[in-house]
């Protein structure tokens, strides 16, 4: 053993280490000491090396680099924060503010600053009125890094605020921060449909729109012209640089580059007629509710309605009324997933005038009159007897719809082009579908559709809004390629003369949307030039300069001779002026105007629905007939008859327009911003 | 300070010192007298200044560092000082009894120590609150007790001692280092899931030092340590918290907000420092930005508040602090004492170029604090029972002519002094002398 241990050092150069081993071994332990001082001094000598070579690591920290770690301590006493613009506002034509902004206060705190002092959050929660466990539960917001302010409270008021401010020392590493939310002066309700909500932007937003100005929080219009005009709306961010002091409190802003407000958009909206029409439309839905149908004795479910007020020369739109509604309120500050999904499922968040698709019924004839006459299928005032029923001549019998009735049993006996109008005789559009169908060699097979197309109502209106459905106007084209896409739903690909008869009086496949039968009213009215329908008229900076003007826009022609035109408006006029029209006698009860005040015309349509069902009711005209301003269209889903349910809100809506005529779009300028509403009449 | 032996004739008369009305000045005079503060071997007269220096230093900058944290724990901005000060007074009051006692009146122990020292660690993976990702503490009432601090002491004491009993006996290369690099072994390997890397690293350099000036043969030693090197490797990679802390280390300018934070801030203290500091207590980033500043970061104040003066000064200090130790080491008149010294120094000595080289970017943060600067209670308590036995080594030291402090060495003292130290130190045998013969260490150098 003492071999092995003298033994294995053997180089020459340990020559002495190895000989103070052996004094060890050969004397008592305490006496003689062992030591290899080279190597002693060789760990002491490195352990003092590596010591000054942190010294020189110093060197190179505090004196080299000492401007720029400086720098760096002096970035830590400043911050830059990003500052959200203000969102645009949103005004009618007769600039008033129908969307606002409004400031709101958010307290917020840091989780560093909240562990800071422990009584921090039991004497900011007693202000609050939170719990302090609550105060720091919100501090510990795993969204916020430990230091990062996390929100505390939303919406405090203005004297909590105010005593934080005086108090600042009292609550260090507390900020207030302001918000700007939206603010609706008429009430949530009000146009909320054209409007729109906010809410905050999402990443896959944030990612689709870089360097316009957004920040992770900003708020971006997710509907209706809140949406469309986002990019007008929304305005630039700025950037404040404050001074900050060791625990975070701001003590001063050195430096900012203001944010850029965005610009105001006009509506052609008037705020009061708005409110006229949503009130009438939700007035007549109740009652309707409560009414009973004389003829199938049971209470209409009124499901949904819509009313479009447009100006026919331009295409703008007045007023567009959906129920159910909703309140944009909702949205401020946030809409918990309860309350969207019980808006969703209630329907309330549909734009039925724009995304609602109805079975248009006897409002349908404008078109299939304008296609008889245009095509000279008959004469205008050669007389045809309606005797209650149509069979279809040569019908077999043996498919279903051979005989077709007339709504009134009786029939309406003898009536020519305008009559049938006035008096909705069904049995003579049946005919003018037979005719059609019977010489498609002569016509085509879709003449009827063709117009229809020219009206604009087998595809989208063109507004200015965000979402819209495709109307649809049945032929035989559609129901083959239904039928070769979902054979099983569609068993049927032929189309037969049944079809082209209930096609031609607005049954069977079609539906429209209130807004495209409202164009097609306003195309007629004009004399046959069909505007896209504008809800914005304009774009002002906040300068007051106008951005952008919108002038109407056309996108299409109905060719409408005087010899087509005619006999088709002395039909519509008599709807609502003779006394054998269908809507004489509603107009007579509700309205408060002379004909020669302002002469309606207008046509009524009932559409069937399901057995069982009531049918939908519509009223579309414009006026005055000889010189329209306005077109009326209103339609309530499963409300009766045209003229019992959807005739009256369109004859009180013209006793407002009686009353208070549409004035032209008053643009905001420097001088003049947009004012707050007064209350709505 | 002239420290003046008392007068003999005092100490002659014991009865009319007795009597006479004891005065404060001269109470004072008999304690520091009782210290024999001149008597002492210069050794450890430095270790005793350079460690007080640093320890009241240190106090003096966890008051400076500690107000922010000490806020955010107790609620108010001193405690962590009172409690640094009381430390410092039981770990002085410690360490004045661990130098007044022979050094190896512990030897008996050492193995027992190891025992309860181990055993202790292991309690430790059942027993700690989980703070700041690592469980380090015991839990003992008022304070958390970390027992791998005292891991440090216990297992230079039981290698010193274990080298020293086989070398004294029939010694082989396996019979000292086997055991010696067992011990170590359990000890890295228990401290490092706590997980502190740093303390365990420590633990088995200190070890591997002692190794190595007990004689240990290359042949046995490099493979050691290219093991060691290994073992290593792998212990930072299979860590991903200390992974992470390296990625750190290489991509200091990137992503500060994440990892590298704590780094980022630290540099930054330092930097703003400058020369000559922004004085004491007008530091700002230890309001929250510099993670534990008073603990594991406290050098980094001391950067921003004394500026590269006061960081090149407790570097100096620590130099200096090791260069004693090797003296010590090597002067020491037994094998165990020498071992002793030279753990205790290989210790202190590691641990401070390890936190210095975290904070200023050279190395991992490991989270090993500044021995005597510090926060921490086991930490400084254990640093300075470390001292105290280097002090006891020290004074172990045959008195040559070191002892005379107030006469300028002369040829003649220096001759007198030597001849004292070979009478008193080897009585047995004779000193080799002369020939190619190496002369053993205790004899006084002439080259003085």
């Amino acid at each position: 053993m003492v071999r092995d241990w003298l033994k294995t050092p053997v180089a020459g150069a340990d020559r002495t280490r190895r000989r103070s081993v052996a004094d060890v071994i050969a004397t008592p332990p305490e006496e003689i000491p062992a030591r290899t001082d080279l190597r002693l001094r060789i760990i002491g000598g490195v352990a003092i090396a590596l010591l000054a070579i942190l010294t020189l690591r110093l060197w190179s920290l505090q004196v080299v680099n000492q401007k720029s770690y400086t720098r760096a301590v002096n970035a830590n006493v400043t911050r830059t924060v990003a500052v959200a613009a203000n969102r645009g506002v949103i005004a009618d034509r007769t600039n008033t503010i129908l969307v606002g902004n409004v400031v709101h206060y958010d307290v917020t705190l840091s989780l560093v600053d909240a562990t800071a002092d422990p009584t921090l959050c039991a004497r900011l929660g007693a202000l609050l009125n939170l719990p302090a466990s609550k105060v720091l539960a919100l501090a510990k917001n795993p969204s916020y890094l430990p230091y990062q302010p996390a929100p505390i409270a939303t919406d405090v008021s203005a004297v909590v605020v105010q005593y934080l401010a005086e108090h600042r020392s009292d609550f260090p590493g507390v900020a207030v921060s302001s918000f700007l939310n939206r603010s609706y002066p008429n009430g949530g309700t009000l146009g909320s449909d054209i409007l729109g909500w906010v809410g905050q932007i999402n990443g896959q937003e944030l990612a689709q729109s870089p360097n316009v100005g957004y920040l992770p929080t900003s708020q971006v219009g997710k509907a209706g012209v809140e949406q469309e005009y986002e990019q007008f709306l929304r305005g630039a961010s700025g950037k404040d640089i404050l001074l900050v002091d060791s625990s975070g409190s701001v003590i001063g802003t050195t430096h900012d580059v203001a944010p850029k407000s965005g610009d105001t958009v006009v509506l052609n909206i008037d705020a009061n007629l708005q409110h006229h029409v949503e009130q009438l439309l939700h007035d007549q839905i109740l009652q309707d509710r409560a009414s009973v149908d004389p003829r199938s004795h049971q209470h209409p479910r009124a499901t949904s309605g819509a009313v479009v007020v447009m100006d026919p020369r331009t295409g703008a739109v007045l007023a567009l009324a959906s129920y159910p509604n909703y309140n944009l309120n909702e949205w401020v500050g946030g809409i918990s997933t309860k309350n969207y999904k019980n808006l969703l499922a209630s329907g309330a968040l549909n734009n039925y005038a724009l995304s609602g698709l109805y079975t248009p019924g006897s409002t349908f004839k404008l078109i299939s009159a304008t296609a008889a006459l245009n095509d000279k299928l008959l004469n205008p005032s050669s007389y045809y007897n309606d005797k209650g029923t149509f069979t279809v001549p040569k019908c077999t019998g043996k498919q279903a719809g051979c005989t077709f009735h007339d709504d009134e049993t009786a029939g309406t006996g003898l009536v020519n082009l305008p009559l049938a109008i006035i008096r909705s005789s069904d049995v003579y559009f049946y005919n003018i579908g037979y005719l059609f169908w019977s010489e498609q060699g002569r016509y085509g097979t879709e003449p009827i559709q063709k117009v229809g197309t020219a009206y604009g109502l087998d595809s989208q209106t063109g507004i200015d809004m965000p979402t819209e459905a495709y109307s649809r106007i049945d032929s035989p084209s559609i129901r083959n390629a239904e039928h070769l896409k979902y054979p099983k739903a569609f068993p049927f690909d032929s189309w037969y003369t049944g079809d082209n008869v209930e096609m031609a009086f607005g049954q069977g496949g079609t539906v429209v949307t209130p807004m495209a039968l409202a164009n097609a009213y306003a195309t007629f009215a004009n004399g046959g030039t069909r505007y896209a329908p504008e809800v914005a008229a304009a774009v002002v900076r906040p300068d007051g300069s106008v951005a952008v003007r919108y002038a109407p826009r056309a996108i299409g022609t109905v060719p409408l001779p005087s010899s087509t035109r005619d006999p088709i408006l002395q039909g519509l006029i008599g709807v609502v002026n003779n006394p054998t029209g269908t809507a004489y006698a509603t107009f007579k009860q509700f309205a408060t105007f002379s004909p020669r005040q302002l002469l309606v015309a207008g046509k009524t349509g009932t559409a069937s629905n399901q057995k069982g069902q009531e049918p939908n009711s519509w009223f579309a005209s414009f006026a005055p007939a000889y010189n329209p301003k306005y077109v009326v269209l209103a339609v309530i889903a499963e409300g009766g008859y045209g003229a019992s349910a959807a005739a009256p809100v369109v004859a009180k809506v013209y006793n407002y327009l009686a009353a208070h005529p549409i004035s032209s779009v008053v643009l905001p300028s420097a001088g003049h911003p947009p004012v707050a509403p007064k209350p709505l009449h | 300070m002239p420290l003046r032996r008392p007068p003999r004739t005092e100490r002659l008369r014991p009865e009319s010192h007795r009597r006479q009305p004891t005065r404060p000045s001269r109470r004072l005079r008999r304690t520091l007298n009782s210290l024999a503060l001149a008597s002492m071997p210069g050794e450890a007269l430095g270790v005793i200044v350079v460690v007080g220096l640093l320890s009241i230093f240190g106090l003096i900058m966890v008051a400076s560092a500690s107000a922010q944290p000490s806020v955010a724990s107790y609620g108010n901005s001193w405690q962590f000082s009172v409690l640094q000060g009381f430390f410092l007074v039981f770990g002085v009051a410690v360490a004045g009894l661990v130098a007044k006692i022979r050094f190896d009146v512990w030897r008996p122990y050492a193995s027992l120590g190891l025992g309860i020292s181990l055993t202790s660690l292991v309690a430790v993976f059942f027993m700690s609150p989980t703070i700041g990702g690592a469980q380090r503490w015991i839990p003992l009432g008022i304070v958390n007790v970390q027992p791998s601090e005292f891991a440090k002491l216990i297992v230079v004491i039981w290698v010193a001692h274990h080298v020293a009993t086989q070398l004294a006996g029939r010694p082989t290369q396996a019979n000292v280092v086997i055991p010696a690099l067992g011990v170590a072994g359990a000890f890295f390997g228990l401290i490092y899931f706590e997980p502190d890397l740093g303390t365990a690293s420590i633990v088995v350099f200190s070890v591997l030092a002692i190794l190595l000036i007990g004689g240990i043969s290359m042949r046995w030693f490099l493979p050691i340590a290219g093991a060691g090197l290994l073992v290593g490797m792998a212990a930072v990679l299979f860590s991903t918290y200390q992974r992470a802390r390296i990625a750190n280390l290489f991509d200091q300018g990137h992503h500060w907000l994440q990892g590298n934070y704590q780094l980022h801030q630290s540099k930054t203290a330092l930097g703003s420092g400058g020369i000559f500091g922004n004085g004491l207590g007008q530091g700002t980033l230890k309001w929250g930005a510099i993670p534990n500043p008073h603990t594991d970061f406290i050098f980094s104040v001391i950067g921003e508040e004394f500026g590269l003066v006061g960081t090149v000064a407790v570097l100096l200090l620590f130099m200096v602090l090791v260069g004693l130790g090797v003296r010590i080491a090597t002067r020491a008149p037994s094998t165990y004492g020498a071992f002793l010294a030279m753990g205790i120094t290989t210790w202190l000595g590691l641990q401070t170029l390890i936190n210095v080289a975290s904070v200023v970017g050279f190395f991992p943060v490991t989270g090993v604090p500044l021995p005597f600067i510090s926060y921490g209670g086991t930490s400084l308590v254990v640093d300075l029972m470390a001292a105290g036995l280097l002090v006891s080594v020290a004074l172990s030291i045959p008195r040559g002519r070191l002892t005379t402090v107030h006469d300028a060495p002369t040829a003649a003292t220096t001759a007198r002094a030597r001849s004292d130290a070979h009478r008193r130190t080897s009585p047995a045998t004779p000193a080799p002398r002369g020939g190619s013969r190496r002369a053993p260490v205790t004899r006084p150098r002439t080259t003085r």
